[in-house]
């Protein structure tokens, strides 16, 4: 339509030439400035406040001597959805339809199969909802129980929840692949390592994403040459919008999550924690770590946060991972990795919660759990004991599970109604299943019969239905 | 070559062609400045830490949809020129009416609408190739497009007409 373009040309004919390139290296100058006073600002801040609970390692997590302190912001309200129970989740297929297939935990180990991906509903048998080689990860239900999210290979899936619980046509369906990604066989590969799950939007109508880019341009050459990852939201209906990006090494895996007015989604760099306006504007650092220095000879020891969730009274929960060197001065003597929990404020940035460095961290990297108001929080403590943290009294309790002899729980998640905890329980007889509690830790409710197809899966892949 | 040096050949090489796409898509010289000057930021930022491999296709997604997402919101697209310049010539005035009026029926299309045809039409950008600096599918870009001009025709027919018979 060449008569549009010239129309177009005339409109344009006496437009200025805009922009000011040396102002516009200023002012990112400026804003980089600007982002460090704002950690040291808070670094300050956090120095100052009032310090929280401190989990000891060793002892027990009750902490209830702790000032009482006032949350700063007021819960959003929270609607809890009618729920059915449902969970999804995924597992070997050699597991078979119902999960009951006669499966070792060798064969889990060794000959992996691809996922798939199950529902289980109370009163009813586990079933496969989808079955395909492509490798099933990451089923997520959208909040307002409406449709599932989920990887089914590079592509990113949204289909319909139906009556029945079993899935409709797919009504969206992105291959992440057309990003070029670095790193495709972490969606193909059975253990998912490096890939990270999508997250809903609090209004249940976009998706947050994140993907690392090949970037052939930049040429790795050793385990520190960073490739870039971005942060994406996407609607349904397919628009797409970068929030993000940033650079990324192959020893970290970031994840993200929304604000509960979902007007910005908070993700993980080996800087600290940043978030990122939905509606344009520039990411801004609310939490730093240590910094890294990548010439030092273990720089994959340094601090990095590897979890990340938001609650709907604003605050951020995420694990820092470090490593403690059997001898301080000299990084080659070996070590363990520690992980700290925090929770911060994320207006203010304060610091709630810093607990003691320990030594757990919940399976696949979803080590914490808000409750759905915001006012509790689950975490994988240190001897793999459950802690909940509660804001309004800024206290800790370890929650006793009903667990029989051996049977060993390593991370929970809240169910949408606020009433149990969804936990992932390993008995080295007999397997692993998916099992619900009462958050009191009392009433039991086995989900799942005992698998080894759940090996190599974690709390990233596995999600309430929310109605 | 130093990054800077490059950087500042490139937007010395398409900043005209820049300013001319954030006018149109703004319909105001303060807003497309305003855009212009912001999606630099961006492209500053970006090219100091890491350089930028297609600088060219970089930074059209950063000003379309800077000016999609994060303008709209901002009620930038109110009619321009609602008091026309003092008594142009006899030429002059003629090439305002058609300028004013095509410019009145850019204002009145959604922001990606006018986004899809400024990419399509004024930057001659192939559908993929608008689809993605707009993050979204070329099926999506095509029937975009299609609403876009239809709706062109019904705000200004006789301008339109000019340009019918030609590919849409």
């Amino acid at each position: 339509m060449s008569g549009l373009h010239d129309a177009f040309d005339e409109l344009v004919a006496d437009v200025p030439v805009y922009g000011d390139l040396d102002r516009a290296i200023e002012q990112a100058e400026r804003e980089e400035r600007r982002r460090v006073g704002v950690v040291v600002g808070l670094s300050a801040a956090a120095a100052a406040a009032v310090i929280v609970g401190v989990l000891s390692v060793n002892g027990d997590a009750s902490n209830g001597d702790d000032p009482v302190q006032t949350p700063t912001s007021t819960p959003t309200e929270v609607v809890p959805p009618a729920t059915d129970g449902s969970i999804y989740f995924v597992a070997d297929s050699a597991a078979g339809a119902e999960l009951t297939a006669p499966l070792s935990h060798f064969q889990a180990e060794v000959e992996a199969t691809p996922m798939d991906l199950y529902l289980s509903r109370l009163g009813q048998p586990v079933r496969r909802v989808v079955e395909t080689k492509a490798n099933e990860r990451c089923p997520v239900a959208s909040p307002d129980g409406s449709r599932l999210a989920y990887f089914s290979g590079t592509n990113l899936v949204v289909a319909p929840i139906e009556a029945d619980g079993g899935l409709g046509s797919a009504e969206l369906r992105l291959d992440l692949q057309d990003h070029g990604l670095y790193r495709p066989d972490a969606y193909r590969g059975t253990n998912g390592y490096g890939l990270v799950c999508p997250q809903w939007s609090p209004d249940s109508r976009r998706l947050g994403y994140l993907v690392i880019l090949g970037d052939p341009g930049r040429f790795k050459q050793t385990l520190y040459d960073p490739v870039t990852a971005e942060v994406h939201a996407v609607s349904l209906d397919g628009e797409d919008r970068l929030l993000a990006s940033f650079d990324v090494v192959d020893w970290d895996t970031p994840v993200l999550a929304w604000s509960p007015q979902g007007d910005q989604v908070a993700y993980t760099t080996l800087d600290g924690v940043w978030l990122a306006p939905v509606d344009g504007g520039s990411p801004e650092l609310l939490w730093r770590t240590e910094e890294i220095d990548l010439t030092q000879l273990n720089p994959v020891d340094g601090d990095r946060p590897v979890s990340l969730v938001w609650s709907t009274r604003d605050q951020l929960a995420f694990t820092v991972r470090g490593f403690a060197p059997t001898e301080p001065d000299n990084p080659m003597s070996g070590g363990r990795d520690t992980y700290t929990l925090m929770v911060v404020d994320s207006g203010s940035g304060r610091v709630r919660l810093e607990t003691a460095a320990g030594s757990a961290l919940g399976i696949g990297g979803a080590g914490e759990s808000w409750s759905p108001d915001g006012s509790r929080l689950v975490f994988t403590g240190p001897a793999d004991n459950l802690v909940l943290y509660d804001v309004a009294t800024d206290s800790l309790r370890r929650v006793r599970l009903n667990v029989s002899d051996g049977e060993k729980v390593d991370a929970a998640t809240w169910s949408p109604d606020g009433q149990q905890l969804l936990a992932r329980t390993f008995h080295q007889d007999h397997g692993i299943s998916y099992v619900s509690f009462d958050v009191d830790g009392s009433s039991r409710e086995v989900r799942t019969p005992p698998s080894w197809g759940l090996d190599w899966v974690g709390l990233d892949d596995v999600t309430w239905g929310s109605r | 070559m130093d990054r800077e040096v490059e950087l500042r050949e490139f937007v010395t090489a398409r900043g005209a062609a820049l300013s001319k796409a954030a006018y149109l898509l703004t319909g105001d010289h303060q807003a497309a400045e305003d855009l212009v000057q912001e999606t630099y930021v961006v492209l500053v930022r970006r090219w100091q830490k890491s350089g930028v491999l297609d600088p060219e296709a970089y930074v059209r997604r950063i000003l379309y949809s800077r000016f999609v997402d994060g303008w709209r919101k901002r009620r930038l697209f109110e009619l321009p020129w609602s008091s026309p310049p003092d008594t142009p010539g006899e030429d002059e005035a003629a090439a305002l009416t058609v300028r004013l009026t095509l410019q009145e029926a850019l204002a009145q299309l959604t922001p990606r609408q006018r986004a899809v045809l400024v990419l399509r039409f004024f930057e001659d950008q192939t559908e993929t190739q608008t689809a993605a600096a707009l993050g979204v599918s070329p099926n999506t870009i095509k029937s975009q497009t299609r609403v876009a001009l239809q709706r062109l025709r019904d705000l200004v027919p006789e301008t339109v007409a000019s340009f019918e018979g030609v590919e849409s």
